[in-house]
């Protein structure tokens, strides 16, 4: 019969036991057979673990690491550039439409200038900026604005995902 | 160069040193990979997926904390994405509990095939293959890796106790197997 169990035989083989223990199983190994037999088997399965070789990646592992990493940092630098790209533009078209919007209201109070007063230059300047922005905001402003935007996203989109496929081919063709 | 610790390596990779990285790769390329292969059981998808690991962890670099081991945040994601791939493949995932309460079997008669033709060695490495992953990793984690319970248990995301039950389980498995078929005359 088995004096000692499993988990002792474990513990006494990864050196968890207290010294009472310790010396405990020292006593039952020494008389009992059947316990010596068990730890032993033990004791050359820890050792034969204890020999297990590493396995060996491909030589050129590294490389292709360091090359997706390369192609990844470039592909992400080409994304940013391109989406850098796509606002500027916007931010051209949103800074046309706000010139418009102050060119049409300088030659509106330039055509209803009648005092040189200072308010009664100003007053009527943001006046007429006002009635240009309120033009945009007639259903027809709305629809003819709406219209432009909307191109404008569907068309950056478009090659914003061609953009994206490209540079998912490229990381790939790459290995 | 080659004899920086890690923390170094990773704090000149964060200067933008990009090429130090591969100091990382190989150094810890074989051992993840023979974690990957024991529980995936498949070369090419190992090497696949350990590119996943290396890459995962280069972009996650700025959330890794210099107060713990890199060894440790490695291992786990490497543990991480390989669970994730046998998710994927739809195989058996025992998670904490369960994996505790199941049995697995090491004495099919396939095995035994095997076995009368190896060594004692041999037949260990073949019978790692055989174990679940969560044991096979806890083995090759322990034994290969050189890693304690408790630095285990943070890479399997269980606990302490559950990592040696998992590694005396597979211990008395490997023993019960070999006095069974009495290769053990080999070694008394």
């Amino acid at each position: 019969m088995n004096k000692l169990s499993d988990e002792i035989l474990n513990k006494y083989i990864d050196g968890e036991l207290d010294h009472a223990s310790l010396k405990n199983v020292n006593e039952v190994l020494s008389y009992s057979v059947e316990d010596r037999k068990r730890f032993q088997a033990l004791k050359v399965v820890h050792n034969e673990l204890k020999k297990i070789k590493e396995d060996q990646v491909t030589d050129t592992f590294t490389n292709l690491v360091m090359q997706k990493l390369l192609s990844r940092k470039k592909a992400f630098k080409e994304q940013r550039n391109f989406l850098f790209l796509i606002l500027s533009i916007f931010i051209s078209i949103i800074l046309v439409v706000i010139g418009w919007i102050i060119y049409s209201a300088v030659v509106r109070t330039g055509d209803t200038q009648t005092s040189q007063t200072y308010t009664q230059h100003v007053v009527p300047f943001f006046r007429s900026i006002a009635s240009v922005i309120l033009q945009i905001f007639t259903p027809k402003g709305m629809s003819i604005f709406g219209s432009i935007i909307s191109l404008g996203i569907l068309i950056s989109g478009y090659f914003f995902f061609e953009n994206l496929r490209a540079s998912k081919q490229k990381i790939r063709n790459s290995h | 160069m080659k004899n920086l610790t890690d923390l170094e390596i990773i704090a000149s990779v964060k200067q933008g040193n990009q090429s130090d990285y591969a100091i990382i790769i190989d150094r810890y390329k074989n051992k993840a990979f023979s974690l990957i292969k024991r529980i995936l059981k498949n070369e090419m998808d190992a090497e696949e997926v350990l590119q996943d690991c290396f890459l995962k962890a280069y972009n996650s670099l700025s959330s890794f904390r210099q107060e713990a081991k890199f060894s440790t945040w490695f291992y786990r994601i490497v543990y991480n994405t390989t669970m994730s791939k046998v998710s994927a493949r739809k195989r058996k995932i025992e998670n904490e509990m369960s994996s505790l309460e199941d049995h697995f079997n090491l004495e099919s008669d396939n095995d035994f095939r095997i076995i009368e033709d190896s060594d004692l060695s041999s037949f260990v490495n073949i019978m790692l293959e055989k174990l679940p992953p969560s044991y096979s990793s806890v083995l090759n984690l322990f034994y290969l890796n050189e890693m304690s319970c408790e630095e285990i248990s943070e890479v399997m995301n269980v606990s302490i106790p559950n990592v040696k039950v998992m590694l005396h389980r597979s211990r008395n498995a490997l023993r019960d197997l070999i006095v069974k078929i009495d290769l053990i005359k080999e070694v008394s």
